[in-house]
Parts: C-alpha cells; sequence; structure tokens
C-alpha cells in the first residue's frame, strides 16, 4: 500500500465524517507488488508496472506479474500496480480514481528510490491494453490529482519513459469500448471522449516511449498505437513503434512465435540505449 | 588506322576482362530482350557513375544476380530496388549490399539498376522505372527454374526512392512493359515487399527530390496523388514489412505510416518497425544496437512469408 494512512483521496469511506470501522475494514485500497533482481545485478532503472482489463478488471497475474519478472532478468526493479478500478462504489468522481494511484505509486517509488538502490529519475512505466491508457494518461496530464502534501507534494508524477503493449488510446474511432465505458461511463460527452483520447494530450514534455501491437488485434486495433505516435512524432517526443503482424490482442514473455519473440531484444535494447542517456 | 582499331579493341577485351574478375561474385542480366525495351527514343547513352557507387544514367535495364551456393539455395527470392532520389542509384550501400546479407539467409537476390526518369532517352518519363522492375519480375519469373528458385516466392525489397519503385510495382496492375510471347501472361506483381526507409507520398510529406525527378518540376494534383503509394493500396497488395527511423531527416516517417494505415484499411497483412534511430542509413551495418535488430526481424517475418 502506498497511499499514507487515511490520505487517499476520492474516497466515500474515508471522505465521509463517520468513519466506521466495518466499512474501514472492507475499503480495498491500491497496491504495488514488488519484484526486485538480486542486488548484484540490479540496475538504476526501475518500472511500474500497469495492467490491463479494460478499466473493469486487473489481468494482474498472466499479464503483469510474468513481465514484472521478465523485467528482474534485465536488472531492472519492477512493480506491479493494483489501482482502484473505475467502476468501484467507493469512488467519488469515477474517471481520476485510476491516475490518482498511479500519479501516488510514482510518488511512492521516487521518494523511496534510494532504499531500493535505484534511481528517482529513472522510473518508468509499462502499460497493456487499458493499462497503456493509464501509463499514456500518468504520462501525458500535468495536473496532479494526489493531493498528496508535505515532502510528496514536490514529486514529480510524470514518468521518465513508457513501454506501452497492445494500449487503449483513442475513445473516438477507434475505441475499445469497453474500457471507454468503465471510465467515462455510457454517455460521455464529446469533449470528455476527446480529452481522455491521449493521443491529444501528447506535449513536447511527453517522456519517450516505446509501442508495440499486433496488426490482427480485434480487441484494440493498432491505429490506436499509430495515432499515439503519430502525436509523438508531430511533437518530437523520441520513441519506437513496432506492430507485429500477427498476435492477437497480447505480448507473451515465453512466445511461441519466433517472429513475436523479438519484443523482447528490441524492449530490452531499447530500454538500454534509454538507461545509458 | 587498323593498328589503333585493334589496339583499342584489345584494350576493350583486356579491360573487360578485369571488369569480369572485378565482379565475379555476380553475373549481369539484361532485363529487356533485345529490341523491345520500349519507352526509349534510341538514343545511345554512355554508363555514368558520378562517384563511386552512384551511377546517375544507364543505357539499359540491368539486373545483377546474388545466388547463395546451391546447397544452401531457397525457393525465395528478392529483387533489390536501390534508392537515390530517382536521381541516381545507390547500387551498392542501397543494393549489393543487401543481396549479400540475403545469401547469407540461403534467398537468391538480384540488383535492378533501373533507368532514371532523368534519362534523356526516356519519352515518358515518370514510367521508365516501373517499366523496369515489372519486366524484371517476370524475367526472374520466366527463368526461376533455372536458378532453383520459385516463381511464386519473388519479392522485391527497396530502400528510399526504391521503395517508392517497389510501392509502385505492388500496386499497380496495368503491365507497361509491352512484352510479347510467354513474357506477356506472367504477373508483375511481387509476391512480398520489403520497404527500408521508403519514399510513399509525393505530397505534403514528400522527398521533394524524388517527386521532381520522377514526375517533373510542375506536377498536378492529380499526379501528385496518383503516384502517392498509400493512395494506391488495395485488398490485392502483397505483404508488406516497412521500416524506418523516426529521425528520418530526408524522408519524415510518416511515409511509412500512411503506408501501413492504407494496409490495414485494406486488409493487407504486414508489419511496421519505427526505430528511434538510423536516420536515413537503415543499412546491413547500424550504429544502432536497437536499429540493428531490424535484420532479425525482416529474417523472420521472411520465414512467415514461406510457410504460405
Amino acid at each position: 500500500m502506498f497511499w499514507p494512512k487515511g490520505e487517499m483521496p476520492n474516497s466515500k469511506i474515508l471522505a465521509s465524517k463517520t468513519k466506521k470501522k466495518k466499512e474501514l475494514a472492507a475499503l480495498k485500497e491500491p497496491e504495488l507488488f514488488a519484484f526486485l533482481p538480486p542486488v548484484k545485478e540490479r540496475k538504476q532503472m526501475s518500472v511500474i508496472i500497469i495492467p490491463g482489463g479494460g478499466y473493469s478488471k486487473l489481468t494482474y497475474d498472466e499479464g503483469a506479474f510474468q513481465i514484472a519478472k521478465w523485467m528482474n532478468t534485465q536488472g531492472i526493479s519492477a512493480f506491479v500496480l493494483n489501482y482502484r478500478l473505475p467502476t468501484s462504489t467507493d469512488l467519488l468522481q469515477r474517471e481520476i480514481a485510476p491516475l490518482q494511484d498511479i500519479q501516488a505509486s510514482i510518488k511512492y517509488i521516487r521518494k523511496n528510490a534510494a532504499q531500493w538502490a535505484i534511481s528517482s529519475d529513472l522510473v518508468g512505466v509499462v502499460g497493456t491494453s487499458a493499462g497503456g491508457h493509464l501509463a499514456t494518461s500518468v504520462s501525458n496530464i500535468t495536473t496532479d490529482y494526489t493531493q498528496l502534501k508535505g515532502d510528496w507534494e514536490n514529486i514529480s508524477t510524470i514518468p521518465n519513459f513508457a513501454v506501452l503493449f497492445c494500449p487503449v488510446i483513442d475513445f473516438g474511432e477507434y475505441a475499445h469500448k469497453g474500457s471507454r465505458e468503465s471510465l467515462l461511463g455510457e454517455n460521455a460527452s464529446a469533449e470528455k471522449i476527446s480529452e481522455f483520447s491521449m493521443q491529444n494530450r501528447v506535449t513536447e514534455k511527453t517522456p519517450p516511449t516505446i509501442l508495440f501491437h499486433n496488426q490482427d488485434d480485434t480487441a484494440v486495433p493498432p491505429m490506436n498505437s499509430i495515432v499515439y505516435f503519430k502525436a509523438m512524432t508531430q511533437h518530437k517526443v523520441k520513441g519506437s513503434l513496432f506492430i507485429f503482424p500477427k498476435g492477437g490482442h497480447r505480448f507473451f514473455v515465453t512466445d511461441k512465435d519466433t517472429l513475436s519473440e523479438n519484443w523482447k531484444k528490441l524492449c530490452s535494447d531499447w530500454l538500454l540505449g534509454f538507461g545509458n542517456k | 588506322m587498323s593498328n589503333i582499331f585493334l589496339a583499342m579493341k584489345n584494350f576493350i577485351l583486356i579491360f573487360s576482362i578485369l571488369l569480369g574478375i572485378q565482379f565475379s561474385a555476380q553475373q549481369k542480366i539484361t532485363v529487356w530482350p533485345k529490341g523491345e525495351m520500349p519507352n526509349s527514343k534510341g538514343l545511345k547513352l554512355n554508363n555514368i557513375e558520378e562517384k563511386e557507387g552512384r551511377i546517375t544514367q544507364i543505357q539499359e535495364a540491368e539486373l545483377f544476380a546474388f545466388l547463395p551456393a546451391k546447397e544452401e539455395r531457397k525457393s525465395m527470392a528478392v529483387i533489390i530496388i536501390p534508392g537515390g532520389g530517382y536521381h541516381h542509384l545507390t547500387y551498392d550501400l542501397g543494393g549489393y549490399s543487401y543481396a549479400k546479407w540475403l545469401n547469407t539467409l540461403g534467398i537468391s537476390a538480384f540488383v535492378l539498376n533501373y533507368r532514371l526518369p532523368t534519362s534523356p532517352d526516356l519519352k515518358q518519363r515518370e514510367i521508365g522505372p516501373l517499366q523496369d522492375i515489372q519486366a524484371a519480375v517476370k524475367l526472374i519469373r520466366k527463368n526461376a527454374s533455372q536458378y532453383g528458385i520459385s516463381p511464386d516466392q519473388i519479392g522485391v525489397l527497396g530502400t528510399s526512392a526504391g521503395g517508392h519503385l517497389a510501392a509502385m510495382v505492388s500496386n499497380i496492375p496495368k503491365d507497361y512493359t509491352d512484352l510479347k510471347g510467354d513474357l506477356s501472361t506472367i504477373s508483375t506483381i511481387p509476391n512480398f515487399a520489403i520497404l527500408v526507409s521508403p519514399v510513399i507520398d509525393l505530397g505534403e510529406f514528400a522527398h521533394k527530390g524524388s517527386r521532381v525527378n520522377l514526375l517533373g518540376a510542375d506536377a498536378s494534383q492529380e499526379k501528385i496523388k496518383e503516384y502517392s503509394m498509400q493512395n494506391r493500396v488495395n485488398e490485392k497488395t502483397p505483404p508488406t514489412i516497412l521500416f524506418h527511423a523516426q529521425n528520418d531527416p530526408a524522408v519524415p516517417v510518416i511515409n511509412s505510416i500512411l503506408y501501413y494505415e492504407a494496409m490495414i484499411k485494406n486488409k493487407v497483412k504486414g508489419a511496421l518497425f519505427i526505430f528511434p534511430e538510423g536516420e536515413h542509413n537503415i543499412g546491413i551495418s547500424n550504429k544502432s544496437e536497437l536499429t540493428e535488430n531490424w535484420k532479425e526481424v525482416c529474417t523472420d517475418w521472411l520465414k512467415t512469408i514461406i510457410k504460405k
């Protein structure tokens, strides 16, 4: 748990004046699961892994834990984030809760970086599917929604880099509808859709980003990655875009397909080039 | 007089023997059957190599065959189309170099030196290069068994403006060769395409040199649209893989993105790999470790093509 006790914003239970013990016990708080390489193999770099699940569930095991272990094989520390889902009944404002959680967790990792012998300015995010939407949200939204005070206040919420797998980006033409409805509700206005379509939020300050997608992804069309990369190029944000012909809506650490397997080499070389700078 | 003539003849003989030794690795093939090259005013032109590795003028289209050892030869072959902004041919860096690499994969390679649209011999400049690659595809298919390769596993690989020509031959179904006889019925469309830092768009995102050299300085909007290859992609476009560097200062990366978007729309199978670095120099030997991976990715992709 990374929110300082009682400071988690956007919670009906914590906001109510009569905090009942029973309700407090049932309160689900977001969590980080730490995966650390042996000290001797540990590099300065770390990542927060944001699982997908269409903003209605968290696919933390199959996707995120596997990627965390692979990151460890590269000497990179990994933290898997289980964030509050926008569908949670405890929330006061649904669409900012996942963002608050990832923003707070970035602050938390940076604040405690020395403790893990990692660098506070080599903290990246890895997002799969809807987790990619959250990874790009935290990459681009500069407002700090955490309401954290004291020495927390001045720690940046913007990650140093982002790695995206089959990310949800657009909430318009190429949207994964489930993600949009879970995050924004069923009748989101055109303005809201545009605001939460992350290709519209890219600026020159967007951190370097690498994107992986499969052409035959029917859940989240590859156009999502393409529109994001186009916005990056327009704003001179450095990065990579790799679209493989096959693989559906996922990238496996143990992939049977030799072509798809190359994602790991591409990703580790990209991270390596990045870590050296 | 006759002595001088004889001396010259000897000189030419010796010169060609030297050339033969120098280029013993590959075999030169004339693309057009004698007297059948279309779109020619019949001028006699010299081959001009402006500087080493850069040819600015040729008389007629030529293929240079690079064949792997018989024991290692697969049924796949690739015609390599060098770039050079439709102004010259980077036949070594953008041709021979790729050919040797493909040979190490067991894939036969043929480097095409095509007539440049700037050639004074052409009657209609913009179709000259297309005619040459179309004829080359036909010729390789016709002679496939002679090389021990398959006529339906013939791909094209184009770099820069060569990528534009590779995209042209992939998408333009009209046969401009005027070839007769058994060559007339052979398809001009390759079975797959590899595009490296390709010129695609001749409009907003154009490499201007390529456009001016191909279409002339005052091309109409219709012509520009017609020759912007993202507009020509259709459901019959062969599977295509694209490689580009985000920091390409000569041919903006959006060229590859536009083509790939059109492929997705038309359900053409393929892949797109954009590296942060590599500029306009993605090649067989790259400075960036990351960019160097393009060869491995391409090799694995070619294996998926063979299965079909």
